[in-house]
């Protein structure tokens, strides 16, 4: 990997950043609707120990959902003027681009997944405890990363040409069941839920870091090609 | 005929059955359909199977 | 490209050939047999009884299925790295991911019925129902992703690496949800149902139903695959005619840059 790619990726990545913090679309639409979603999960489920059980696994799919929602704006960011378009005729690089936005998607659904279990905790009395602390953190950031690039990967293709929304989760969610099976059952270990020991998150994580570097590494061979139109 | 209807649990098995050959059938009859119906619009030049 | 006024039109034909005929009527009769030895001639397991019936169109399918999306990647590769990049084998590649599609559609239901009958519920959250399940639905994303606009090379191109990216990510998910359910499930219940003890006439039956259905995807892939080649054709010859109206309109008007 180049240099010059690297200054390339991380540029894109702090103006999708900086137009996050101008816009704060994500703090005042993407925020709102997980928390709510949350909010919605014990309605459904019921309260009394069904909630503390599955805390780990409804904090995922809330993710899951806002995943979704933040691929869908920030690839509205890039096609709303054609920047997608000038970007690339402005010769930059594929994979810097891929690169860029996947960690600009990780840094946003990091913030979210934080405010999240700090929800869980408060709603559904997931406690956390000391001896998880560090798995927690490495299974919600290795889980982000397959996150922000299977999001990526196909939120260009999403973002290509109108009527194209609806793909997203089609082709998203399918192919996001082991982030959701893994990440779920580290949190799980985690916090402790149903007496799980901190150990047996481990593997979970190995799992999560394996998804990240495959779709990681395919969807910058990928990127290219699918946001050609 | 009558032993097969007499199986146990009849209507599942011949459900799977007839569910198989409706969906091969009218998939089939689709894809036959579509080739007549745009192979009438192009010359037998053209195809490259014949 | 010979637009569509040429002089004398030939006897336009459909999709099929003497060849696809032929194996169209053995397949046919393959499926009759099948049919025959399926509910009529076979007997009755001893531990399922006549649920195994069912078996004799779950397995072909699922197989078939399984090697549909095979020839959808291989075909998904050679139409990407193939020095001609021929459209050919993009058609291929789509035609039999539909088939495919289908066919673990079909998987799906006679199995649900066949577990609805030896275990008592439609599904199970086994490793392998639920792969399959989401196999199905990577699938019909594949097909959705085709259907998108753009020009033939690109949505072939697309399309490929689609195909192609399904290929990384469906030993991820199979693998993810393995370790979710062996961790998880309380009884093995499946690995004991599904090694039964056949005997010859069973698995001469099974083994008939393997062949009728890879006759079947044979025969469903060359006519498919055509008809995909023909739409081809009369979608370009519709550009082409446009562009030529288009060009006509501007030259009888006489103004060369008025158009937008």
């Amino acid at each position: 990997m180049s240099a010059g790619r690297l200054r390339a990726a991380r540029r894109i990545a702090v103006k999708d950043l900086l137009v996050e913090r101008r816009s704060r679309v994500l703090v005042n639409q993407v925020l709102p609707f997980s928390g709510l979603v949350m909010v919605v999960f014990a309605f459904a489920l019921g309260t009394g120990g069904v909630l503390e059980r599955a805390a780990p696994g409804l904090m995922w799919l809330a993710v899951l959902f806002s995943t979704l929602i933040t691929v869908q704006r920030s690839f509205a960011i890039e096609t709303a003027d054609g920047a997608l378009e000038s970007l690339r005729v402005a010769g930059i690089d594929p994979v810097a681009l891929f690169l860029g936005k996947a960690a600009a998607l990780a840094v946003e659904l990091i913030a979210l997944i934080t405010v999240l279990l700090g929800l869980a905790v408060v709603l559904y009395g997931a406690e956390p405890r000391a001896e998880g602390v560090v798995l927690l953190v490495t299974t919600a950031i290795s889980a982000t990363c397959g996150l922000a690039a299977l999001g990526t990967i196909y939120g260009g293709l999403a973002a290509g040409g109108p009527g194209r929304e609806t793909l997203l989760p089609l082709l998203i969610l399918p192919v996001a069941a082991p982030v959701l099976i893994g990440a779920t059952r580290g949190v799980e270990a985690a916090l402790g839920t149903d007496r799980t020991a901190v150990s047996e998150g481990w593997p979970w994580v190995g799992l999560l870091t394996v998804f990240a570097v495959a779709v990681g590494v395919s969807g910058a061979l990928a990127f290219g090609t699918l946001i050609e139109d | 005929m009558t032993a097969v209807l007499a199986m146990r649990d009849a209507g599942f098995i011949l459900g799977a059955y007839a569910a198989t050959v409706v969906v091969i059938g009218s998939f089939a009859l689709w894809v036959l359909r579509a080739g007549r119906r745009s192979g009438r619009l192009v010359d037998d030049e053209e195809k490259y199977w014949t | 490209m010979t637009p569509t006024t040429s002089p004398q039109p030939t006897a336009r034909r459909a999709t099929g050939t003497r060849a696809t005929r032929v194996l169209g009527i053995v397949t046919l009769v393959m499926l009759g047999w099948l049919l025959l030895f399926g509910l009529v001639l076979s007997p009755a397991d001893i531990d399922q009884g006549d649920a195994v019936r069912i078996m004799y169109v779950h397995v072909p399918t699922v197989w078939l299925a399984y090697l549909a999306f095979i020839v959808t990647a291989v075909c998904s590769g050679l139409y990407l790295f193939g020095r001609r990049h021929s459209l050919g084998f993009d058609r291929v590649a789509g035609a039999s991911a539909e088939i495919g599609v289908v066919f673990m559609a079909l998987t799906l239901i006679s199995g649900s019925l066949w577990g609805r009958i030896t275990w008592g519920v439609y599904w199970q959250w086994d490793a392998r129902l639920t792969t399959t399940a989401l196999l199905f639905v990577t699938y019909i994303g594949y097909l959705a992703v085709r259907g998108l606009e753009g020009t033939r090379e690109r949505r072939a191109r697309r399309s490929a690496v689609i195909g192609l990216l399904a290929v990384v990510e469906i030993p991820l998910v199979h693998w993810s949800v393995r370790l979710w359910r062996s961790l998880h499930q309380e009884a093995t219940i499946l690995d004991t149902d599904l090694d039964v003890d056949i005997d010859g006439l069973m698995l001469f039956t099974l083994f008939s139903g393997v062949v009728a259905f890879t006759l079947l995807f044979v025969w469903l892939l060359l006519h498919r695959t055509r008809t995909i080649a023909l739409d081809d054709l009369l979608a370009s010859r519709g550009l082409d005619r446009a562009i030529a109206e288009r060009r006509s309109e501007v030259t009888s008007s006489g103004s060369i840059g008025g158009g937008s």
